[in-house]
């Protein structure tokens, strides 16, 4: 019993380790291999970056496994960031562009 | 009876937040881990920020492709990965019990950490070669190569900073002095360098 679940486990990282080194690849070879618009090759490059750091925060940092609440501690904040982010960067963005 | 249960509903909040025991059933090194985290990821968060704002407002940003080398960033990007496994497993089998193998794991997790930051050494002398400086560079655009020193230089501070961290715990684990608890504290950070870098590779090599 204890021996599959330790298998299981090991399978768990394992296929994660595999997706995320697929999702690095398909990243750098959507910026050295492919001519895609400006706009698509973005999009591509932010879900690529997201999917990474969910699989990572949810399996290599263990939120997966943890309560609701330290799930909380840990998102709440970065997702307040990411609205940040979207919220300062084009204004801030326009305003130095036009000095 | 209102009153006893406003009284058993105070004595359970002293419960919990007296400081006997933590409010999330996890212990205090992780909790506290998981608080220095946040605020780490903020200050990188901001870094990426201040990024986005400069080169959003300049008319032009150099092309990445023609001068850093994409490939050596790809591979420092596995090296990464193949760290953060080490150390989940490590975590896992040190939970198990498995002292010697948990001790190879964690080797294996400090030889990459150790060899993404000297790749990163390799890139920076490169780069400085090349003419960069935190104050210009030949490619006319001084925020470019300013960006780069400073995230890529923090985030490599925070590598050599968690190779020495896990090199203390491997000591611990040997001689028994540390738990499975602090091994998952260490990985939690292995982690979170490792997540960060996602970002990073993304916004100075890739978009």
């Amino acid at each position: 019993m204890a021996e599959a679940q330790r298998a299981s486990i090991t399978r768990i990282y394992l296929m994660a380790f595999f997706v995320l080194l697929f999702v690095t690849a398909v990243e750098a070879v959507t910026v050295l291999v492919f001519r895609f618009p400006a706009a698509l090759r973005v999009t591509i490059l932010l879900i690529c970056a997201l999917v990474k750091a969910t699989l990572i925060g949810a399996y290599y940092m263990n939120l997966k496994f943890e309560r609701l609440t330290m799930v909380f501690i840990a998102t709440v904040p970065l997702t307040l960031g990411i609205l940040m982010f979207f919220a300062i960067v084009p204004d801030a963005a326009r305003v130095l562009g036009l000095h | 009876m209102a009153a006893v249960d406003a009284r058993e509903q105070q004595q359970t909040l002293a419960d919990r937040w007296g400081g006997g025991r933590s409010p999330f059933d996890v212990g205090w090194p992780k909790l506290m881990m998981w608080l220095f985290l946040v605020s780490d990821a903020l200050t990188f968060a901001g870094l990426l920020i201040g990024l986005w704002v400069v080169r959003l407002g300049l008319p032009s940003w150099p092309n990445r492709a023609e001068i850093m080398n994409i490939q050596l960033a790809a591979a420092m990007t596995a090296i990464l990965i193949c760290s953060s496994l080490a150390m989940a497993l490590s975590v896992y089998t040190l939970r198990q019990g498995l002292r010697r193998q948990a001790l190879w794991f964690l080797a294996a997790t400090i030889v990459a950490g150790a060899v993404f930051a000297g790749l990163q050494g390799f890139e920076w002398t490169h780069f400085i070669r090349e003419g960069a400086r935190l104050d210009g560079n030949p490619w006319g655009v001084p925020a470019f190569s300013f960006t780069f020193f400073v995230i890529t230089g923090l985030h490599g501070l925070h590598v050599v900073g968690g190779v020495v961290y896990l090199w203390a715990m491997a000591v611990r684990v040997a001689k028994g002095l540390s738990t499975d608890e602090g091994l998952e504290v260490a990985g939690l950070y292995w982690g979170f360098v490792d997540l960060v870098w996602v970002f990073i590779w993304s916004s100075i090599y890739l978009l």
